[in-house]
């Protein structure tokens, strides 16, 4: 029997049977959670997001409109949490008084130069994905990390395919930037 | 196609992943145009670079099975908290009601005190005999007398007499000529100073 598709599940909540709901979670928490993880960063914060998204899917799926399609509309409703938990997070690290304490360098661990450049490397492409501002480091990840195409990204980010592109190539610029700034520093 | 419509391209161009048949148009503007080309080529090097950082480096499992019983859980906690749904569909128009009231009650009533104040600025400026002109309008004596029963909690009896006498009485003119124009604007209320006013502009007309 071919499993059921995600607006089959919907009906099935909205005539009363939890288990659609149920199912749907299953079905999309992974990617959910990994939506969120590469915007927000840490484990903690994804997971508490990706429980965040299925309450707000509960509740919102009496009134869930098919023609956007399920997923897309859990793709937002994970953009926008996953958006303001940044936001938040930036507030508290604005608030919060302690130092955050950079973490020791523990020196050569007995691994080759070629290795050792090669996870530096590495450590500095990784930051500079992360220090693209919130919304071109969702395009960047939504574009290069899930493959998913722009039509889909302009209904899910309600942006132009046009807006999206030069957005991607704008954050790849100030990637290909920081990397270069930092190997000559 | 110009140069930034191709540069937008380009990184779909280079992982071949051409959003539609553009690809062959930016192919036709790579063939003519060396800056493109070069730009082509650094992003070749970087997005391969970046293949090194895919996937991101997630050291942490995830238990997916504890997901949904979580969610639920929270769906729950949340549940008590919400309020009932006749106070939810009813919460926001009482509030405006409520605002609205305020500022009735609030703002309104500034603006007319601000409006007294102005007649009480106009009157101060009056020269003693333009108000002793005022005071020999017989109808001035209406003003100062309360309408009705009701109205004579706005100013008392005993105020309401002495202004009477002061601006009615033909003996008194000395003392209207010598009033101190604080004192007998401070003796009326809004609405004899508003009387007050037209009296003064009818009397300039005549």
């Amino acid at each position: 029997m071919a499993p059921k598709t995600d607006l089959e599940l919907v009906d099935d909540f909205r005539r009363g049977h939890v288990e659609g709901f149920n199912e749907l979670v299953r079905r999309y928490q992974e990617k959910v959670y990994w939506i969120a993880r590469r915007v927000v960063g840490s484990h903690d914060d994804a997971d508490d997001i990706v429980q965040d998204v299925f309450v707000r899917v509960y509740r919102g799926l009496k009134d869930f409109r098919s023609e956007s399609g399920f997923y897309t509309w859990v793709y937002r409703i994970t953009v926008n949490l996953s958006l303001n938990a940044i936001r938040t997070k930036r507030v508290k690290d604005f608030l919060r008084l302690d130092d955050v304490e950079e973490p020791a360098y523990d020196g050569n661990d007995g691994q080759p130069d070629s290795a050792i450049l090669q996870d530096e490397y590495k450590a500095v492409l990784e930051r500079a994905i992360d220090r693209l501002p919130p919304k071109q480091k969702l395009v960047f990840m939504m574009r290069y990390f899930d493959e998913i195409p722009y039509e889909e990204m302009a209904k899910i980010l309600s942006k132009s395919v046009g807006g999206l592109k030069a957005n991607y190539f704008h954050a790849l610029k100030k990637i290909q930037e920081y990397v270069r700034r930092e190997l000559n520093s | 196609m110009t140069c930034k419509d191709a540069r937008y391209e380009l990184p779909d161009f280079v992982r071949r992943k051409p959003a539609d048949e553009s690809a062959v148009t930016v192919a036709a503007h790579l063939e003519q145009c060396t800056s493109c080309r070069s730009e082509l080529e650094q992003f070749r090097s970087l997005l391969m670079d970046l293949e090194t950082v895919k996937p991101p480096s997630l050291s942490h499992s995830v238990d997916w099975a504890s997901v949904l019983p979580r969610v639920h859980e929270r769906i729950e906690k949340q549940r008590s908290f919400i309020l009932p749904e006749w106070v939810q569909r009813f919460a926001l128009p009482l509030a405006a009601a409520i605002a609205v009231a305020l500022f009735v009650i609030k703002v309104i009533p500034l603006s007319t005190s601000d409006s007294f104040a102005d007649l009480q600025a106009t009157l101060q400026q009056l020269a003693p005999e333009e108000l002793q002109d005022v005071a020999q309008q017989q109808s001035i004596a209406e003003i100062v007398e309360p309408a009705s029963q009701d109205e004579q909690a706005i100013t008392s009896d005993a105020d309401t007499a002495v202004l009477k006498n002061i601006l009615t009485d033909e003996n008194n003119r000395s003392s209207v000529a010598d009033l101190d124009h604080e004192t007998l604007l401070q003796s009326l209320d809004e609405q004899e100073a508003s009387d007050l006013v037209s009296m003064l502009e009818q009397a300039s007309m005549n």
